[in-house]
């Protein structure tokens, strides 16, 4: 049966589909996804820019500057951000590569490609940031440190992942490749992760700690929460926007075969 | 050590306004470009924006 994107849905691999599965497809129907999220996106771009340009400009203008780093340290309010969600969203892209592998779900697959681009962007400003901060701090834009290199990596598995997505006539063997690719690719979160503790490394080590105190003092900690906050909803935005895009696309795309063929007929 | 930090602190800012701001504008124009498509070619997409399709299978 063709489904919305024109193509024969596959049945999930494994028969009796399993309860995980089966929960799975109900909740990702494409259906259910634009009810849940069409209403909520106005709400959720207009809270994410609110909140993003108050944790930019309380970074900016308002928060101290470090002692040792002077106002060099006001890029924290951009880089760190940018990191966290450069990261995360690539973690997000391998969850919905490995829904797509298993349960060939196509909602995983359109997610998959949606985030991808955004992603680009958000490691891409960490990459842009961090050169500028490497400046000043350190004397050079880059070095080919652990860090910097493992985040590079990133962003050429991110800009990979877009090509391969999109290099073949039949999309569902670029989102079966690409899948590969983002799962694979995941290994390479660790790495940047631990870099600065597995190698002798330049970038400094973490500041923040989920677990343990942080070494940020907490006038400089709030505005980098906020921005933090603001740059993920930033990204929830933009990416279950484009997804939401992609669907209408593919629905408008599978009618217009269905009223060609119907004519053709 | 430099002593005019100012300028890597603004274009790091700028950088970061460009970048999502490029971002945000084309989600939001294919957006609104894949809600107008839908809509010329489904009428019915106007009250539900293809939210039905999950319902309703195209024949083919």
């Amino acid at each position: 049966m063709p489904d919305y994107t024109g193509q024969t849905v596959v049945s999930p691999i494994g028969m009796p589909p399993s309860r995980a599965g089966a929960w799975l497809h109900r909740f990702a129907n494409p259906g259910r996804f634009q009810r849940l999220v069409q209403p909520v996106l106005p709400f959720l771009a207009a809270f994410a820019f609110v909140v993003t340009v108050t944790g930019l400009v309380w970074g900016f203008f308002f928060a101290p500057a470090d002692w040792q780093q002077g106002i060099a340290s006001r890029i924290m309010y951009v880089h760190i951000p940018a990191a966290w969600v450069a990261m995360n969203g690539y973690a997000a892209l391998a969850i919905c590569s490995l829904l797509s592998i298993v349960w060939r779900h196509p909602l995983a697959d359109i997610a998959a490609k949606e985030i991808g681009p955004v992603g680009a962007g958000f490691t891409a400003l960490c990459l842009i940031s961090g050169s500028l901060w490497g400046r000043p701090e350190w004397g050079t834009y880059w070095v080919w440190d652990a860090r910097l290199t493992s985040v590079l990596i990133l962003l050429f598995l991110y800009l990979g992942h877009m090509a391969l997505i999109r290099a073949f006539d039949n999309p569902q063997h670029g989102y079966r490749a690409a899948a590969i690719l983002g799962l694979v690719g995941a290994v390479n979160l660790p790495i940047i992760v631990f870099s600065v503790y597995w190698w002798n490394t330049l970038h400094q080590g973490n500041s923040i700690s989920v677990t343990g105190p942080s070494k940020i003092y907490i006038t400089m900690l709030y505005p980098l929460i906020i921005s933090t906050v603001g740059f993920y909803l930033a990204f929830a935005a933009m990416s279950l926007g484009r997804i939401s895009s992609g669907i209408m696309e593919n629905r408008a795309r599978s009618l217009l075969l269905a009223q060609a063929e119907r004519g053709g007929a | 050590m430099i002593k005019h930090v100012l300028p890597y602190v603004v274009g790091s800012y700028g950088a970061a306004i460009l970048i999502l701001g490029f971002l945000a504008l084309t989600s939001l124009l294919r957006y609104r470009a894949a809600r107008r498509r839908l809509a010329a070619v489904e009428p019915r997409s106007r009250r539900s924006d293809g939210s039905d399709h999950g319902r309703q299978g195209v024949k083919s």
